[in-house]
């Protein structure tokens, strides 16, 4: 499960990689060199010894042919494949043409009278998508499934009741439904099984919000998620959204006090930080493989700062992950950013486009280098962040969430997914910003705020969750 | 040891290929000449064809991939897409490579014949153990061909499989998998060709055909 080479694609330096290439091509011609004069050497030994001596410098230059590696693969699985051959829930939503424009919603909410709210509120405006808690922040799953998996059924509660219901009504308007999975951020199975979890003194670790994480180095703990991400496509869900797909924050400054396995991931040559991002990238790589077969596209909720900076204390590097997701939703709300952690801008919270839009070019940057880049779609703010210091936070109604809207757009970005977490959404956002957006990019509004100067290479503060 | 093959492989040879021959047909050392001349020709165009096969091969993945993208339109459904092409295409070649194949046995029929009917004194000393040479690696250019056309046909049946509507996920990953199996076999298949086509260039090149002037002076 462990690709060593793999990691060292976004953490060594290029030249790097080139070097082992380079290595290893050389060592299998070595093999095959000396493979054939061991033939030779069965049929006649005399021509074995000439042909030695002919060496195998002549021999590369005698070929004829740009044979392709004896272990080269003539067929890989493409990345796209038709509906036909993959699973079908029953569950008829296609992907919006025009883009995925959506808001979140808990599995209370969803299960509850607050769903019909939400679908009328979707239907009534310009957005068209829906992100429902499949796997909550404790670790339930939100609704009774058919898996087999042990795990599965004991952590299961029957939130939302009527699950083909719920598609149904979704279906009838279009709605396109994202299941959202918390996957390392898990108290339920941490507590249940602390082999899984983190340790210290005996005791399962919980963060200050009394929230326990599961290990990403357990692939036991991947195959449970993926296994919770299967239900949830077979129930109709048409993408699948991984939200805490990270260590818990701060375990730079606490992991050697904490007791935990390193799996499979102990006796590599990595470091602890490469270790780190190699185990979360590659639960994102395997789950994506994983549920292939059920045509359903993966997504994973990132920190916005992910995108300036790796982030190898929880394990996150925004272009490793990216490689490996069809949409890659990052969390740059404004209120999140530190006092003048983004250049120009003293407080980022008062700042709406400023922040979306110096956010949007850093990870247009870094999508623009990433051989297969996935949809952009960031989590905006529709929340009003009264808890911070006076005079350094705004209401935020229509004009700060089309600020954002309007960033978005002015960076070619034309996904977005909004964040109340008491699904409590700003009525009267116009989310097209009166533009058509399949033709968008050149009609887009002017260019009438500047970028803030690049003056500084201050560190922001992170986000201090993954959700608000 | 490879030489004592060699000449007991000789009559052998010569016997199959006169075998071939219209009893009342005869060469001379002229036509032996054209002949020796055409094999030349013919082995560069046998080289090109199977360049142009590894080509088309590598074009696959894409055109795998562009069938798939273009899956509602009845690419792989109907087989009217990029890897029916791609099939195709390497089938002519194969075809193709039959036919160049099948030209060098003729100049080889033709040189068995000189050998046959020619004065010895016309002919040079080692045109025996020339023609013979040749003989023996263009057979494993006809085995490289049976081998290659078994791959192709390995990988026709699976596009055929994908084009059943009750084909499924686990039908595209199994196929790739026995497609790549059957494709790694083949490298072993392209090294002996490669070698094959260097050792008849070998020969070639060491061997010399008198002009008619030649003889006359």
């Amino acid at each position: 499960m462990i690709k060593p080479w793999k990691l060292s694609a976004f953490v060594v330096a290029g030249f790097v990689v080139t070097t082992l290439s380079i290595t290893s091509v050389s060592a299998e011609e070595e093999a095959e060199d000396t493979e054939q004069d061991v033939e030779e050497t069965e049929e006649d030994s005399e021509e074995a010894d000439e042909d030695s001596d002919e060496g195998s410098e002549d021999e590369s230059e005698a070929r004829l042919f740009a044979i392709p590696d004896a272990e080269e693969d003539l067929l890989t699985l493409p990345r796209l494949i038709p509906d036909r051959f993959t699973y079908d829930s029953g569950v008829n939503i296609e992907y919006p043409e025009d883009g995925v424009r959506g808001i979140f919603s808990t599995a209370h909410s969803a299960g509850g009278q607050k769903f019909n709210e939400l679908v009328d509120f979707v239907d009534s405006t310009d957005l068209n998508a829906m992100v429902i808690d499949v796997k909550d922040d404790d670790g339930f799953i939100t609704f009774e499934t058919d898996s087999e998996d042990e795990r599965v059924q004991e952590n299961s509660r029957d939130v939302i009741t009527d699950v083909e219901g719920m598609m149904d009504t979704l279906e009838e308007s279009q709605i396109y439904p994202i299941a959202r999975v918390v996957v390392f951020k898990d108290t339920i199975l941490g507590k249940q099984e602390p082999e899984l979890s983190f340790t210290e003194g005996g005791n399962v670790w919980t963060n200050p919000g009394g929230s326990a994480f599961v290990n990403p180095f357990s692939e036991e703990v991947w195959e449970y998620n993926v296994e919770v991400a299967r239900q949830a496509a077979e129930a109709g869900f048409k993408e699948i959204q991984f939200d805490y797909v990270r260590f818990p924050e701060g375990f730079g400054s606490r992991d050697d006090m904490l007791n935990y396995t390193e799996g499979n991931y102990a006796d590599t040559d990595m470091d602890r930080y490469e270790k780190r991002i190699a185990a979360v990238t590659d639960f994102v790589e395997y789950a994506r493989e994983e549920l292939r077969e059920y045509g359903v596209k993966v997504s994973v909720d990132i920190f916005g700062v992910a995108a300036m900076y790796d982030e190898p204390n929880i394990g996150q590097s925004f272009a490793a992950i990216s490689e490996n997701v069809d949409v890659i939703s990052s969390m740059p709300y404004p209120s999140h950013w530190g006092e003048g952690s983004l250049p120009g801008i003293r407080y980022p919270d008062l700042e709406p486009y400023n922040v979306m839009d110096y956010y949007s070019q850093v990870e247009n940057e870094v999508l623009e280098e990433l051989d297969n880049p996935p949809v952009s779609r960031p989590w905006l703010q529709d929340f009003t962040a009264s808890y911070l210091p006076d005079g350094q936070w705004t209401s935020y109604d229509a004009p700060e969430i089309e600020a954002q809207i309007k960033a978005l757009y002015d960076n070619n970005i034309y996904e977005f997914l909004l964040w109340n977490a008491g699904n409590n959404y700003t009525p009267g956002v116009d989310y097209k910003l009166g533009l058509d957006i399949e033709i968008a990019g050149a009609e887009l509004m002017e260019d009438d705020e500047e970028m803030p100067e690049e003056d500084s290479e201050e560190e922001s503060d992170e986000e201090d969750s993954d959700d608000e | 040891m490879k030489k004592k093959v060699s000449v007991s492989g000789l009559a052998l040879t010569l016997v199959l290929l006169s075998a071939c021959t219209d009893s009342e047909e005869t060469a001379s050392a002229e036509d032996a000449g054209n002949a020796v001349d055409g094999i030349e020709t013919y082995i560069q165009d046998f080289q090109t064809e199977a360049e142009q096969l590894l080509n088309v091969e590598e074009d696959l993945q894409l055109d795998f991939e562009e069938d798939l993208a273009n899956d509602s339109e009845g690419a792989l459904l109907e087989g009217t897409g990029q890897v029916a092409s791609n099939l195709s295409d390497r089938e002519d070649i194969l075809q193709s490579l039959d036919s160049i194949h099948s030209q060098i046995n003729q100049e080889l029929n033709t040189i068995g014949q000189a050998i046959e009917h020619v004065d010895a004194e016309e002919l040079p000393n080692d045109i025996e153990e020339f023609s013979v040479g040749l003989s023996d690696y263009g057979a494993e250019l006809s085995q490289f061909i049976d081998e290659y056309r078994h791959n192709l046909s390995a990988q026709s049946e699976y596009f055929e499989t994908l084009s059943s509507e009750e084909a499924d996920f686990a039908d595209i990953t199994d196929g790739i998998e026995n497609v790549n199996d059957t494709h790694r076999a083949m490298n072993a298949n392209w090294y002996e060709l490669e070698d094959a086509l260097i050792n008849m260039q070998e020969i070639l090149a060491n061997f010399e055909m008198p002009t008619p002037e030649e003889e006359g002076e």
